[in-house]
């Protein structure tokens, strides 16, 4: 099939204005975004900068948004018409390379208790099933970093506010027994106060399970 | 020349890699009071094959469980050809380095209060070894990566390190490109770690990343370290065979699907019977591997150049294990085959896929190699697996040997001074490397030169190989060298995340490591473990049990000798 492609291009550092692209092209339908992104590249304008690592959706180094929703590009098939943009919300390398470094920086400053070191304790210490079966659901996320640009809070107060990613981190901590629990309470008691309980992170995660979702429960029963 | 500027950072201990061995390192090292580096090509502070491993980790277990035993199914699965001293500690704290994962923020997957989830048995182990997780490898990389940031290793994301830098035979830092920023920089260190993983970007199919150039083989050869088995490239045999994105990327083994599993070829011919009529379809990864890309090569594949796997006959206990214990695997197997394939309704295609390399940078039982201050951990060190490699032992490998690598390395700084970086020489290393700066349209883009390389190495030092291909992708490979390489340009000059720049490094990386494996290859007149030769079809112990050893000479040529096996102790 033949496909329209709008591709944002924009460089912070040059000092003019973002612009789309077209790029008009063959495909099959059984291709992927992240398909369409290395044969531009390849083909079309090497000058293209996007990102990816694992290429089978596990890394999460790819999401970007297609037609106005968050996606991991080698997870979601083409379309006949796409405009493809950065993930909103996350300041901006280059074209559609967000800076996630910053972005995984920025909870762990708002999240001190992250950066202290887990209690020692044994290292093999009994759990009860229903509280690792919750563990383990909480741990399967891509760490793509959809939800927290897709979080309107987050859009509007990303000074204060941890985000969806943040609130899954406190989620995690608080079933790890090595950790503080009344400590991990108090910072979740704000974050919990700021979101909205919109649902949007939970809407627009790609994992199969709704981990946000559980994340908050997990936090609000604690 | 032109004017050429690069900034400098210094540490302690630097090391290179994306994966669970980099990370595990870094931890160590930072633990024994070393101020520590760490630079990946991923924006994820913890990726690499890592991340991908779908296949879980073995270790001793089960009652009656061993590390004699674990160590004899881990050199017979090699060939004998394992370095003993290495095989043996990691058969030996195979449990006690996987619990210690604990430690680092990592909750493993468990039954009930006392039990991990799966232990499964795979082929080639005496006992059920192989811890399966829910979350795949994923809960392991992103708790490990909170450890590097709780515990200040710097992690310097997104760089392609692009040369080793090594004085007198010392190693004294890396130079290295920000494929962010487009800049070089230059990092003093008193010891350097190479974690850089595998080589499946040397492949046309595989179910590694394409970030996974060999860039540690080719760096660790030019600075004159030893490499060891450099014939030993591992393939698994059941793969996706399309679409493009999922082409190569792994499935598994036929013992994922139970007992009544069969394989047949486009004409319908149950075909293991030729390859292993004791085993059949439960046959060793390599001899499965070599069974399908024969019969695919032969002319006997089905028109899409694949095998079928028929499914249909199994236990539906297997099915739910199928589906909880690999769950990615399964989603990917939905997605590709659809729902009656997922339920395993329905035959399916299947190619084989490059997957696992077991040769790499001589070390000893602290990961040093032969140059002083150059530590090696993970697949770009060799010789823990000898020819072949048992299921989950990667991670095994992994977690033994990561914190030992940076525990030495640690320590190693302790007693030693930064030694500066000889501007001078690296001003000329960019400018080389810089060289390729050229118009868009007058030369051949590195990609190309990618896919050239890819296409060679899997037809001819694939799962079979003979002199005459041998020989064929040494040509390929040399021409490519002498009359490719100084006409790759960039296909765009701009400095910021251009991906050509840092795939230019990569190409240097993986002309220099194919060579190896190819010229390894042809000197090991003899089938053994991963390694088939069809005109050498059986393995010959009085002639070739002994590692095959490559070093640069001072001329730059290729010194090829074989040495003894290193034997336990």
């Amino acid at each position: 099939m033949r496909v329209k492609c709008d591709l944002y291009r924009f460089d912070p550092d040059s000092g003019s204005i973002g612009r789309y692209e077209t790029y008009v092209l063959d495909a099959a339908s059984t291709e992927t975004i992240l398909d369409i992104l290395i044969k531009i590249h390849r083909g079309f304008q090497p000058a293209l900068s996007f990102r990816f690592a694992c290429g089978v959706v596990k890394c999460g180094e790819c999401a970007v948004m297609v037609n106005g929703a968050p996606c991991l590009a080698c997870e979601k098939l083409i379309e006949p018409e796409m405009k493809i943009d950065p993930l909103p919300g996350l300041p901006l390398i280059k074209d559609l390379v967000t800076d996630r470094r910053k972005a995984f920086e920025h909870v762990f400053k708002l999240l001190p208790r992250l950066s202290r070191l887990v209690q020692p304790r044994e290292r093999w210490q009994s759990l009860d099933p229903e509280t690792t079966n919750r563990y383990i659901q909480l741990t399967k996320c891509f760490e793509c970093l959809i939800c927290q640009s897709a979080c309107p809070v987050f859009a509007d107060m990303p000074e204060k506010f941890v985000g969806p990613l943040g609130l899954l981190w406190l989620a995690q901590m608080s079933l790890d027994p090595g950790n503080e629990a009344a400590g991990i309470k108090r910072d979740a008691g704000s974050a919990l106060e700021m979101c909205e309980r919109c649902g949007i992170c939970s809407a627009v995660c790609p994992c199969s399970e709704d981990i946000l979702r559980l994340a908050m429960a997990t936090l609000e029963k604690e | 020349m032109r004017r050429v500027r690069f900034t400098k950072y210094s540490f302690d201990v630097v090391i290179v890699g994306g994966g669970g061995a980099a990370a595990l390192a870094a931890i160590a090292a930072r633990q024994a009071g070393a101020a520590v580096g760490l630079l990946t090509k991923e924006s994820s502070l913890v990726g690499g094959a890592t991340i991908m491993a779908a296949g879980g980790t073995s270790a001793t277990f089960s009652p009656g469980d061993g590390p004699e035993v674990f160590f004899n199914d881990i050199v017979k699965a090699g060939g004998r050809l394992n370095n003993q001293t290495l095989a043996t500690i990691v058969a030996e704290r195979s449990v006690s380095a996987f619990l210690d994962l604990e430690s680092y923020g990592y909750l493993l997957d468990r039954k009930d209060f006392n039990t991990l989830r799966t232990i499964k048995q795979g082929e080639g182990h005496a006992f059920p070894r192989g811890y399966l997780d829910r979350r795949e490898a994923l809960g392991l990389c992103h708790a490990l990566g909170k450890a590097l940031m709780r515990r200040e290793v710097a992690v310097i994301p997104e760089v392609t390190v692009a040369r080793l830098l090594v004085k007198d035979n010392r190693a004294t830092g890396v130079l290295a490109l920000s494929l962010v920023t487009g800049e070089y920089f230059a990092v003093e260190a008193k010891a350097v770690i190479l974690a850089t993983g595998g080589l499946g970007a040397l492949y046309e199919v595989t179910t590694n990343s394409s970030l996974l150039t060999g860039d540690g083989f080719a760096m660790a050869w030019d600075s004159g370290a030893e490499l060891a088995d450099m014939e030993m490239v591992q393939f698994i045999p059941l793969n996706f065979p399309y679409p493009e994105t999922r082409r190569g990327k792994m499935i598994g083994m036929c013992s994922h699907f139970g007992s009544g599993v069969k394989l047949y070829n486009g004409l319908g011919e149950r075909y293991m019977a030729k390859y292993d009529p004791e085993r059949m379809e439960f046959t060793t990864r390599d001899i499965a591997s070599r069974a399908n890309f024969t019969e695919i090569r032969e002319g006997r594949g089905t028109k899409n150049q694949a095998v079928v796997v028929d499914p249909r006959e199994h236990d539906p206990a297997i099915l739910l294990r199928f589906k909880t214990s690999v769950p990615h695997i399964y989603a990917m197997f939905r997605e590709v085959y659809g729902d009656r394939v997922a339920e395993w309704q329905e035959p399916f295609e299947v190619i084989p896929s490059q997957h696992f390399f077991m040769g790499g940078i001589r070390i000893d039982k602290d990961c040093k190699t032969s140059i002083s201050g150059l530590f090696a951990v993970g697949e770009v060190a060799g010789g823990v697996h000898g020819a072949n490699r048992l299921s989950g032992v990667a991670l095994t490998e992994v977690f033994v040997f990561g914190p030992i690598a940076g525990r030495s390395a640690a320590r190693f700084a302790e007693g030693e001074k930064l030694i500066p970086p000889d501007t001078p020489e690296i001003k000329r290393t960019i400018d080389k490397l810089e060289s390729n700066v050229m118009k868009a349209g007058t030369g051949v883009r590195p990609f190309e030169l990618k896919q050239a390389i890819r296409k060679t190495m899997w037809h001819n030092l694939g799962p079979v190989r003979d002199e005459k291909g041998i020989r064929t992708a040494i040509e390929t490979l040399d021409n490519i060298r002498m009359n490719d390489l100084n006409r790759m340009v960039f296909g765009a000059s701009d400095r910021k995340y251009n991906r050509d720049r840092m795939e230019a490094i990569e190409v240097d990386f993986m002309i220099e490591t194919a060579l190896l494996i190819a010229h390894s290859a042809l000197t090991r007149q003899e089938s053994r473990g991963s390694h088939y030769r069809q005109d050498f079809p059986f393995s010959d112990d009085s002639k070739w049990l002994k590692n095959i050893v490559l070093t640069k000479n001072r001329s730059g040529g290729m010194d090829i000798r074989s040495m003894g096996i290193v034997q336990e102790g």
